[in-house]
């Protein structure tokens, strides 16, 4: 027994010890992404006048991820890129109900890598891409003041009208948002400058492939149109700093 | 005579008291300076990572740049040396993606719509 009290104490001490002496093996990306999608369903929209498109809201992508680095040549990880846009709707009957809309390209990073310098490396990524776009409106229960019903019904159904959805709404209840999932793919090639040997400078180019249609959105449980988007095959540009936390 | 033994022991045994070790003022010689140089910076619980910072600008101002400079030398060198090749499946994994962009760009280009 008392032998086996020592065999665990020396596992149990290899284990807490080990982290210490090992390198770092988990880092943290922060950064920003750049494409170029056609949002014709906003841009191009005839029937509601959405917020004006400039680079922030369409090519401009904040990308957030953390690897595992589980191999001395590889590493896996979680990475996320979002598009962000933010306004009020002009061109409803009455009102003018905020608008939100977001796209997350959430990834799963198979990426390979070799050091060309001490300080210079060289990285290859694939990875599935599990897409999901959101669109909510802020209104107010009875967007009119005059009285006349105009509800948030009706403002969704303008909203859909304007994507060619002719089947109305007939009651919406108080969770508005309406939100679509797609699969695609994306590979990037990239260029890492370490700054420090636990930080570095991440420069990434490659391709985005999305599976988007415009049927597929939900709202409340039903099936809507949403816009009118090219969000496939697509080049795709990241920038990121990179921080070795483990 | 008690008396005066006893007055005389008293400061007597203070004077030969034992020393007070020196601090060493070198900050090149803390410890986390010498587990940097062992293992790396990289190997430091980020818990330490601002004292390991404080500590080696202090180092630098007296002097021990060549001392902070090594140390990320050698944290380039280790790393370097793990993965200045790739080995098993990584290179073939690395192809198919040069090639699979490549033939993305170049549709792109060449591709009328």
């Amino acid at each position: 027994m008392k032998c086996q009290i020592l065999q665990f104490k020396s596992i149990l001490a290899l284990i807490v010890l080990f982290p210490l002496y090992g390198q770092p093996k988990i880092s943290v990306d922060l950064g920003m992404g750049f494409y170029e999608p056609t949002m014709e369903g906003f841009d191009g929209n005839k029937l509601v006048a959405f917020p004006t498109g400039n680079i922030l809201t369409r090519n401009i992508l904040l990308n957030f991820s953390t690897y595992y680095e589980f191999f001395h040549n590889a590493r896996v990880g979680y990475n996320v890129l979002k598009s962000i846009d933010i306004g009020r709707l002009e061109g409803f009957e009455t009102s003018k109900p905020v608008f939100y809309r977001t796209i997350n390209y959430r990834m799963i990073p198979l990426e390979t890598f070799f050091r060309l310098k001490p300080k210079v490396e060289l990285n290859f990524t694939l990875t599935p891409i599990w897409g999901r776009g959101r669109i909510s409106l802020e209104t107010k229960p009875s967007s009119s003041d005059d009285g006349d019903g105009h509800t948030i019904t009706d403002d969704w159904n303008e909203l859909l009208n304007s994507f060619g959805d002719e089947n109305p709404l007939s009651q919406v209840a108080s969770e508005n948002g309406m939100r679509s999932d797609w699969f695609g793919y994306s590979g990037m090639i990239g260029y890492r400058y370490y700054l420090r040997p636990w930080i570095g400078l991440d420069f990434k180019m490659g391709f985005l492939n999305n599976s988007y249609k415009k049927n597929s959105w939900r709202f409340q449980g039903k099936k809507v149109k949403g816009p009118d988007m090219k969000i496939d095959e697509i080049p795709i540009f990241t920038f990121k700093v990179v921080y070795a936390i483990k | 005579m008690k008396i005066i033994i006893i007055y005389l022991f008293i400061p007597f045994s203070f004077y030969y008291s034992q020393e007070e070790d020196k601090v060493d003022t070198n900050p090149c010689a803390d410890p986390i300076i010498s587990f940097a140089r062992k293992h790396g910076v990289k190997a430091l619980p980020i818990t330490d990572i601002p004292k390991y910072l404080k500590v080696s600008k202090a180092c630098k101002e007296n002097g021990g740049e060549v001392v902070i400079d090594q140390i990320y030398i050698n944290e380039y060198n280790r790393d370097f040396e793990q993965s200045k090749f790739m080995s098993g499946w990584t290179s073939t994994y690395g192809m198919c993606v040069t090639a699979i962009i490549f033939y993305f760009f170049v549709g792109l280009i060449t591709v009328e719509k």
